[in-house]
């Protein structure tokens, strides 16, 4: 039953933590204690900080029992949004880009719940589209921002603490707070958990997708913005491997393939776990090649345990033949196997 | 049928007084009803209730089934109303009518004498119905106390939910219901018991009226079901209605207060518990001489085709015997989730055992999956036809060959005119009604589907032919050429091993059957002594000298 | 009220099967008039590709040339031969996420074992392959012994791939030191068939065969319409998952070799463009991405509406990139019409 796999999940937490000790430790020794460095760390928390929106979105669409790919492509438009609109002022740039966002959200969200599509091949087709899309809008050259001001989202600081963080801190608990105490935020974990109990409860789950699909597409977009400002500038570059790490540091922090786990906090684990990896990787001077390795070995590491993990409780599976209390339920939005 | 002259018709012997409610119970009617069962009222005077839930002349046809012809049923408050009947009896079909998964096609439902219309399972629970027996209701990873108030969570300060609420409250309920269980952990963690009690503390918290169990105690021990009744007895006394559908006529008989007997999709009778015997019951649920439905039997022969020895898998089956001779129809009985699919996945393969051997026709074979099973000549009729025997959106034609694939290729090239020459010889051998051999079998109706099943394992030429509930839902005509097919493959020299869970189909179609409880072969009956009386006795575990650990415990 | 929702609480009682497929031709017959439509709606790839075709001819009057329709063939093989690949699986209702990768990790390895171990042709071709095929043993395997979804494991062995690509190259582009290489690539059968495209057609009629008339075709269909059903009729599963996904890695790799000895070098992001494009071909052809429907030959037809679309953006002067939104627009629409035809 279940009792395994919810043991796991709070091993799964202290094993994180005890992880994330051992990767500081480890790279503190190999650079001779620079990776400690209050340089350092101001960098590290601020490149997490920065990354951190991306994988609370994927966190979401994991939640609901779906996916995104397409948040790399939001990332790098909103961010090129909101340098490149910069003409028409600084606040209406930044909204725009965030805007841009949610509307990508609502499009993966509706052809999901509406169509029936699978969430991988509907956000594969957005993140080509939105990066078809970038590619012409800024004809592959980076455009560089020209309102001062812009930089201090993701590039400033407030009494020595970088600005994003402070962000994605009060971002996150907002999030929090919508997640654990509101109905709407525990019919995300109902919906995703098992769809059919969420829809005979007489919850909404088509609409309660399209929400989660919303949200996260929104949080890509603020992600973007975090992202151009610490640039002051906006990259076709910047993205490309969001997707893998954004699903990896999700699920390492709790989420699940198969929908219905996951929280704010782990998340926030599972980004900075990736985050003093990566940082580590580039003290220790690894080739940004191998990092890429790295990151794909890992990912493909957690969604075997995950997929194991879940094995463990009576999920609906194929396999599950003869029982007549377990009868095969489908997610809704994922196959009725998983693709 | 040992004792009581019964006619036809299973009309009861003349002394128990029968509440025929098909004429359109009046809420006067229904006044006098209450009284005369006996039920404590709660409303005592002049103004009596309407009934809880009341279902009139309700009709509900399936392509090919007349599942449910003009039933009635009736459900007070405070009253626990039984529904039996065989398996095709139509009980789940009302049941499903009951909680929104389907509709009627004529008749009404109407709610303390308001008449309603319940078009999904949302309908029937904003209704006040709650159908405990659903998986499908529960959310494995979130935690007891939330299922118990999922989408109602408890809200406090600011619209905020109130955690620490919804925890006291839900263990109230719990301690309520006498549920040794910490309303934080997830639910996956819990028992089948404990399930169940969640699901009842969650009619209980959403002020349902009416609940509903549809065979509650086939997964439960006999301590967690002693609590079960205690709890419904409890919900009878505050008032709900239960409805409650079982194959286990003792339990019943312990707490029901009426019941109604369902037979082909009719209701035969609703009579008071307290006042009715229980071979009655029975009767009343088979309604026909066994004798008459059944295809005479050639005899076996001593040749043994399958022997099966200390199969054993932890928490399904436990040392399991049982040997089936070559012409020989071997029946296997029991009560639902005893074992009986179990084990016909575990002989095919399809699932893995932990220890135990299995022979064909004298050789060991070790049979690790379906394609083993078939080599050996072990050929599989699934319970769950439509999902697991057939694949709907192929043809007849691709279905037959389905199993037969290597033969009918020469090197990985498929001989498609053999395809074809095969489907029309099963087409004809078997009288599948269809237009074309090319006709996507989730056209055909349910009998037609189940003789393209059969046809692609006989094109296999097996020697153990295994069945899983052959007749499920098929009308009565097709069943009977079913049988005679099964009879006709046993002259063949095919061992054939019947597990069904209608019983009279067991006791007239094998020559001896094995009955199964809790996983283990319970006993085993032939000639004279397989009556039904004597299976129920050995499938609910009542025969004394049961005295080791059931295996699903 | 979803399908889930009626067959999780139950069957019994006989009633009838929800859902509905689509089976090709099926409603041939039942009325003449009815016919044309239904053709269209069955067809419609066929029907989109003659549409475009005349669009082309009427914006360009060179475009219907020979001349012309053999270069968009040529400019599609390659890619062609990726999708073929890509089909097989999504007939089996699997996906491979890292075809791309594969496609430039295989160039790679061809070129890289001839320059730095001194390979020849055969050998460093055989080279290629084999690492392509172990990829597709990596992917089927982890697929079929963990139930892990196949999307997130290619995805992680294609990024894995891409990985090793880049740290063997150094970012930088490898040339061949073997002159003849590029015959193969850049050789003609007859004038204007180059052997690149020979090889797609070849092989887009092999599999179509293959899913017709052969017994491991027949399996595909079963795995992608109702795997349970297959495998208690004795079907071999796993053996045949992994035997399909190594084949789509082998594609894949064939397709390595193709373009790097079209170019005589290879960069390690040159398959990149590949994986959508397959995905994209294959749909358009209309395989569906449910699984248990669609064909090679399907899929020669997608690819060919692709390389007309692309021939045609050209034509109307639409920049490089912008046609990355086209076709990105066009696949969302035509993975809609699918998901709704398909599946309630």
């Amino acid at each position: 039953m279940a009792r395994l796999a919810w043991a796991r999940s709070h091993l799964r937490l202290r094993a994180n933590v005890v992880l994330l000790l051992s990767l500081l430790a480890l790279f503190a020794v190999l650079t001779g204690g620079s990776t400690l460095s209050s340089e350092n760390l101001h960098n590290l928390t601020q490149q997490i900080a920065i990354t951190a929106p991306v994988v609370l979105a994927q966190m979401i669409a994991l939640l609901i029992g779906g996916m995104d790919l397409s948040v790399g492509a939001v990332l790098a438009m909103s961010g090129v949004l909101a340098v490149g609109l910069q003409p028409l002022g600084l606040w209406p740039a930044v909204i725009v880009a965030v805007l841009f966002g949610t509307l990508i959200g609502a499009v993966n969200g509706l052809l999901v719940t509406r169509a029936g599509v699978n969430a991988f091949i509907v956000t594969l087709g957005t993140m080509y589209l939105v990066t078809g899309a970038l590619l012409t809008y800024t004809h592959q050259q980076p455009i560089a921002g020209t309102i001062p001001a812009f930089t201090e989202f993701g590039g400033g600081d407030i009494l020595f603490v970088p600005t994003p963080v402070l962000i994605v801190l009060v971002i996150s608990a907002v999030l929090h707070g919508f997640l654990v105490y509101t109905r709407t935020g525990r019919n995300l974990y109902a919906v995703g958990g098992n769809a059919d109990a969420a829809f005979v409860t007489g919850i909404a789950v088509q609409n309660h997708k399209l929400l989660g699909f919303i949200i996260a597409g929104t949080l890509s977009g603020i992600a973007g913005v975090l992202l151009a400002s610490s640039l002051n500038s906006g990259s076709v570059q910047v993205g490309a491997n969001a997707s893998l790490t954004s699903i990896a540091a999700a699920i390492i922090g709790g989420a699940s393939m198969f929908g219905g786990r996951g929280g704010i906090g782990g998340a926030l684990i599972g980004v900075i776990v990736l985050g003093v990896l990566a940082n580590g990787m580039n003290a220790v001077g690894v080739s940004t090649y191998y990092q890429i390795g790295v990151t794909a070995v890992i990912l493909i590491a957690v969604v075997v345990l995950d997929a194991v993990n879940s094995r463990v409780v009576s999920r609906p599976s194929l396999s599950n033949i003869s029982r007549p209390s377990l009868r095969r339920r489908s997610n809704g939005v994922l196959v009725n196997r998983t693709p | 049928m040992a004792g009581r002259g019964l006619n036809d018709s299973g009309a009861a012997p003349a002394g128990v007084p029968l509440d025929t409610l098909g004429s359109g119970a009046t809420p006067g009617g229904a006044t006098a009803i209450v009284c005369r069962l006996g039920i404590q009222c709660h409303h005592s005077g002049p103004e009596m209730p309407a009934p809880l839930l009341e279902l009139e002349h309700i009709t509900k046809t399936f392509p090919g089934v007349l599942a449910l012809d003009d039933v009635s049923f009736d459900l007070n408050e405070g009253e626990v109303h039984a529904l039996v009947g065989e398996n095709g009896a139509g009980k789940s079909t009302l049941v499903k009518i009951v909680s929104g998964v389907h509709e009627p096609d004529s008749g009404v439902i109407r709610l303390l004498g308001v008449p309603r219309e319940i078009h999904n399972p949302i309908d029937a629970r904003r209704l006040g119905i709650s159908p405990v027996h659903q998986e499908l209701a529960l959310e494995p990873y979130l935690s007891v106390a939330e299922n118990i108030f999922l989408g109602r969570q408890p809200l406090g300060f600011g619209r905020a939910i109130d955690w620490r609420a919804m925890r006291r409250e839900a263990q109230r309920l719990l301690d309520e219901l006498g549920v040794d269980l910490d309303p934080e952990i997830p639910l996956g963690m819990a028992s089948v018991a404990q399930r169940q009690m969640v699901a009842v503390a969650r009619a209980m918290s959403a002020e349902a009226k009416v609940l509903v169990f549809d065979e509650p105690t086939s997964s439960l021990t006999e301590s967690e079901t002693r609590h079960l009744f205690g709890v419904i007895a409890d919900l009878r006394h505050r008032g709900f209605g239960v409805i409650y559908i079982s194959h286990r006529l003792d339990e019943v008989k312990e707490t029901s207060d009426r019941l109604t007997v369902l037979r082909d999709g009719r209701q035969i009778a609703t009579v008071v518990t307290a006042e009715t015997e229980l071979p009655a019951v029975i009767t009343m649920m088979i309604g026909r001489e066994l004798t008459e439905m059944y295809p005479a039997r050639p005899g076996a022969s001593e040749v043994p085709a399958l022997e099966v020895r200390g199969l054993t898998k932890q928490g399904v089956l436990a040392d399991v015997d049982l040997t089936v001779r070559k012409g020989e129809i071997l029946g296997i009985a029991g009560l639902v989730g005893a074992g009986q699919a179990e084990l016909a996945l575990c002989l095919f393969g399809a699932l893995g055992i932990d220890s135990g051997t299995i022979l064909v026709e004298g050789q060991v074979a070790h049979i690790k999956s379906p394609s083993d099973a078939i080599r050996h000549g072990i050929a599989l009729i699934p319970e769950d036809r439509k999902e697991q025997g057939l694949i709907s959106a192929f043809s007849v034609a691709r279905n037959v060959s389905l199993a037969s694939l290597k033969v009918l290729s020469h090197l990985g090239i498929l001989d498609l005119s053999a395809e074809r020459r095969l489907a029309d010889q099963y087409i004809d051998r078997l009288a599948i009604k269809t237009p074309r051999r090319e006709q996507a079998v989730s056209a055909l109706s349910g009998g037609n589907q189940q003789r393209v099943v059969i046809a692609k394992w006989l094109a296999t030429n097996p020697r153990v032919l295994v069945v899983d509930d052959p007749t499920r839902g098929i009308d009565v005509g097709a069943k009977a050429s079913i049988h005679q097919l099964m009879v006709d493959l046993a002259h063949d020299g095919v061992a054939v091993l019947l597990i069904s869970s209608d019983l009279p189909e067991v006791l007239g179609m094998s020559d001896r059957v094995l009955v199964m409880h809790r996983g283990r072969i319970a006993g085993e009956l032939a000639g004279e002594e397989a009556t039904q009386a004597a299976v129920m006795d050995l499938a609910t575990g009542q025969v004394s000298g049961l005295t080791e650990e059931p295996a699903n415990a | 009220m979803p399908d889930s929702v009626t067959r999780a609480l139950g069957d019994g009682d006989g009633e009838g099967s929800g859902r509905q497929w689509k089976v090709p031709f099926a409603s041939l017959g039942r009325g003449r008039s009815r016919w044309i439509v239904v053709f269209i709606r069955n067809e419609m790839p066929l029907v989109l590709l003659v549409v475009l075709l005349l669009v082309g001819g009427l914006l360009s009057p060179v475009f219907l040339t020979p001349r012309n329709m053999l270069n968009i063939l040529w400019a599609v093989s390659v890619l062609g031969i990726v999708a073929l690949g890509q089909t097989m699986l999504l007939i089996s209702a699997n996906f491979d996420m890292s075809v791309g990768y594969v496609v430039g990790l295989v160039g790679v390895v061809i070129i890289l074992t001839q320059t730095a171990l001194g390979f020849g042709l055969v050998p460093s071709i055989a080279a290629g392959l084999l690492v392509a095929a172990l990829f597709g043993l990596f992917n089927g395997g982890l697929v079929v012994l963990t139930g892990a979804s196949p999307f997130l494991i290619t995805l992680g062995s294609g990024t894995l791939a891409y990985s090793i690509a880049l740290a063997l190259t150094g970012s930088k582009t490898l040339y061949t030191p073997i002159a003849s290489f590029t015959a193969l690539g850049q050789g003609r059968l007859v004038d204007g068939l180059y052997y690149s495209t020979a090889v797609f057609l070849v092989l887009a009629l092999a599999l179509e065969y293959a899913l017709r008339r052969t017994t491991y075709g027949r399996s595909l269909f079963v795995l992608g319409t109702n795997e349970v059903a297959g495998r208690l009729s004795g079907l071999l599963v796993a053996r045949t998952k992994i035997m399909t996904f190594v084949l789509c890695s082998l594609f894949a790799g064939l397709a390595g070799l193709m373009v790097t000895s079209r170019d005589g070098s290879t960069v390690a992001n040159v398959g990149v463009g590949y994986l959508f494009d397959s995905i994209i071909a294959s749909v358009l052809g209309g395989t569906s991405l449910f699984g248990g429907f669609g064909g090679t030959l399907r899929t020669v037809v997608g690819v060919l509406v692709l390389g007309v679309l692309s021939n045609l953006l050209i034509l109307m002067d639409v920049p490089a990139e912008a046609q990355a939104i086209v076709k990105g627009a066009v696949f969302l629409s035509v993975v809609w019409a699918d998901g709704v035809l398909r599946s309630k």
